[in-house]
């Protein structure tokens, strides 16, 4: 493990809103063969495929936190959320969410959380938006009084009053998501858990739904755990990200912190001339003399050079450029927060 | 937690299955076709036998038995096993437990509505119109208070079993061909499509204690006045063992089952 920091007991409160103790869940499936003959091995054969989703993953959150978990495709995100919503039983470890061990008192836990799945809707499809608030009014217990106060606060912030009344299976992928969310909110939940809120919305209502959870963060000091591959998301919500990677924990701390140790590398983009015979290995030497890491290469017929901050300057690296080659143009990018994390994933599975 | 809670998914699901026009026309239709068909076969059936009794039915009796049929199977057609099953194929089982509602009191309600709904809006203009065809019943009082009372019975035990027919998604991942075989021996075995007299007598007795033949043949055969005081007793007796044991055995089958959920798509 590529440890960056560690977790740090002492530093955290006694009393964490989540805490997760050696969490591991491992899926045990029937293996299946490909094709037709396959299928019949499969009807007569009983061998066992035991997939490890999660494993061995620690953390604690606080109160009134918005904590970013994230990580590839089939990391064990979502996996992980959803044993601490109590939806799935772990394989081993131990979880607790307000006191309360998710899946042992279901009940009792959900009536703290509210959950927002992007991919699926908690929303009846048939039925008018307000229409299943209602019924969620009802399942929760809230009285009308609130319910209506709440709802005002909700309209508010995700603009619901313009779809309220029409049938959740005719809304917009947008619409729907702030509908959700508000469903996901009514009861005033302790942790809210987002799994990739934002989607497959385009930017303007990302935007929104950003700016609801900010505000509702800011206004109930709701705890909320984030997953999502729109690191924007991170970056506008969160102070703290938890990086995890093949279901084991590869990164717990501050966005801040992530970006200090990584975010030197500066990338400087150069446009040529067209036509101009571009052997990039002596300039590659040249400039490895100034920072050992740097990178030099041809991407998409530009000349793209990756070197870090501290070590070379910006002005020496153009200079160098210049002198060896006839360039149009030239641009400077920080190293985003993509980079970041797909570093620490490179660094995550180079140390396996 | 009061049941009010729950009753709004009742509501919800008659809701739903109203907001498709067309089909509640063509469930109403179809529903009246059915009847027709089985009221018109049973007659011709009777007359080819020059009247009298067949395997110790009249005209009459029959016509009482297969309209109690009808209604029971609309009464009793909710599908928990369906909703169950869906929600565990598509993942949707996750935000079901993600919320502070029991997961079969949840279904069950669900499951009411579909029966009120089938038994209100689709099989009673059925019945009607079979009477008026000519199907005469004449039932009386007590005939018509031990109907509901196995009716109630029917339908409790039924709801537990295909509430557990459901759970079978978690294990097999794929249902289509349990429910189809499941349906054909159970419309076989309840006595839905013959009463069970008219099986061999070997059979007879082995059928008559498996909760099929609860589901159907008993609240059928208690309408059509065919069970004696005893026989009834002793119908009823078996299905007060069924409802409790099929809810004895949902409940273990429930809690053993939900620590294997693995959600669906994401």
């Amino acid at each position: 493990m590529p440890s960056l920091r560690p977790l740090d007991e002492a530093s955290r409160s006694p009393f964490p809103m989540i805490r997760v103790r050696n969490l591991g869940k491992t899926f045990v499936t029937q293996k299946r063969y490909p094709g037709f003959l396959g299928s019949l091995k499969g009807l007569v054969t009983r061998e066992k495929v035991r997939t490890v989703a999660v494993d061995d993953v620690s953390f604690d959150i606080d109160s009134g936190e918005i904590v970013g978990y994230i990580g590839a495709n089939g990391a064990g995100k979502s996996t992980t959320i959803k044993m601490m919503t109590g939806i799935l039983t772990p394989s081993s470890g131990r979880v607790t969410v307000d006191g309360v061990v998710p899946w042992e008192r279901r009940m009792a836990n959900a009536a703290n959380i509210g959950v927002v799945f992007g991919q699926r809707t908690q929303l009846w499809w048939d039925l008018p938006v307000t229409e299943s608030l209602t019924l969620l009014r009802d399942i929760y217990g809230v009285t009308k009084g609130e319910y209506e106060k709440r709802l005002a606060f909700l309209d508010e912030v995700l603009a619901l009053s313009e779809f309220a009344s029409s049938p959740v299976r005719t809304l917009s992928l947008g619409q729907r998501m702030r509908a959700d969310l508000a469903a996901s909110l009514l009861h005033r939940p302790k942790v809210l858990y987002l799994d990739e809120p934002t989607i497959g919305l385009d930017l303007i209502v990302k935007e929104k739904v950003r700016k609801a959870i900010k505000e509702l963060n800011r206004e109930f000091g709701t705890t909320i755990i984030l997953t999502t591959h729109d690191l924007a998301d991170i970056e506008e919500l969160c102070r703290r990200i938890i990086v995890i990677d093949s279901g084991r924990l590869v990164y717990d701390g501050s966005l801040d912190e992530l970006r200090a140790k990584y975010g030197r590398a500066r990338t400087v983009r150069f446009h040529l001339a067209p036509g101009a015979v571009v052997d990039v290995a002596p300039l590659a030497a040249e400039l490895a003399a100034l920072d050992s890491s740097s990178r030099t290469a041809m991407e998409e017929g530009e000349l793209a050079v990756t070197f870090d901050r501290a070590k070379a300057g910006v002005g020496a690296v153009v200079q160098k450029v210049l002198a060896r080659h006839e360039v149009l143009d030239y641009a400077i990018s920080e190293t985003k927060i993509e980079e970041i994390v797909k570093r620490i994933y490179l660094e995550a599975e180079a140390a396996r | 937690m009061s049941a009010g809670r729950y009753l709004r998914f009742t509501r919800n699901t008659v809701q739903t299955l109203l907001a498709y026009r067309a089909n509640v026309l063509f469930y109403i239709f179809g529903n009246i076709v059915q009847t027709l068909v089985l009221w018109y076969l049973w007659r011709a059936i009777f007359a080819g036998a020059g009247g009298g009794r067949i395997n110790g039915f009249t005209l009459g009796e029959m016509a009482a038995y297969l309209l109690a049929a009808v209604t029971t199977q609309s009464a009793i057609s909710g599908s928990a096993d369906g909703i169950v099953a869906d929600e565990i194929m598509d993942g949707n089982i996750a935000v079901n437990l993600a919320r502070p509602l029991d997961y079969r009191t949840r279904v069950f309600f669900g499951h009411f509505g579909e029966c009120l709904y089938n038994a209100v809006v689709v099989s009673l203009p059925a019945l009607v119109i079979a009477l008026a065809a000519g199907a005469s019943v004449g039932s009386t009082g007590s005939r018509l208070a031990a109907f509901a009372v196995s009716l109630a019975l029917s339908f409790t035990l039924h709801f537990f079993y295909k509430f557990m027919l459901g759970l079978t998604a978690i294990l097999t991942t794929n249902v289509w061909g349990v429910f189809n075989v499941e349906a054909v021996v159970s419309g076989f075995l309840s006595g839905a499509l013959v009463p069970l007299a008219f099986f061999p007598d070997w059979a007879r007795g082995a059928m008559a204690l498996l909760p099929f033949a609860s589901m159907v043949s008993a609240p059928a055969l208690a309408f059509a006045g065919k069970l004696s005081g005893a026989e009834l007793s002793r119908a009823l007796a078996v299905q007060g063992f069924w409802v409790v044991a099929l809810a004895l055995l949902s409940s273990w089958a429930w809690r053993s089952l939900v620590s294997r959920v693995s959600v669906n798509w994401g």
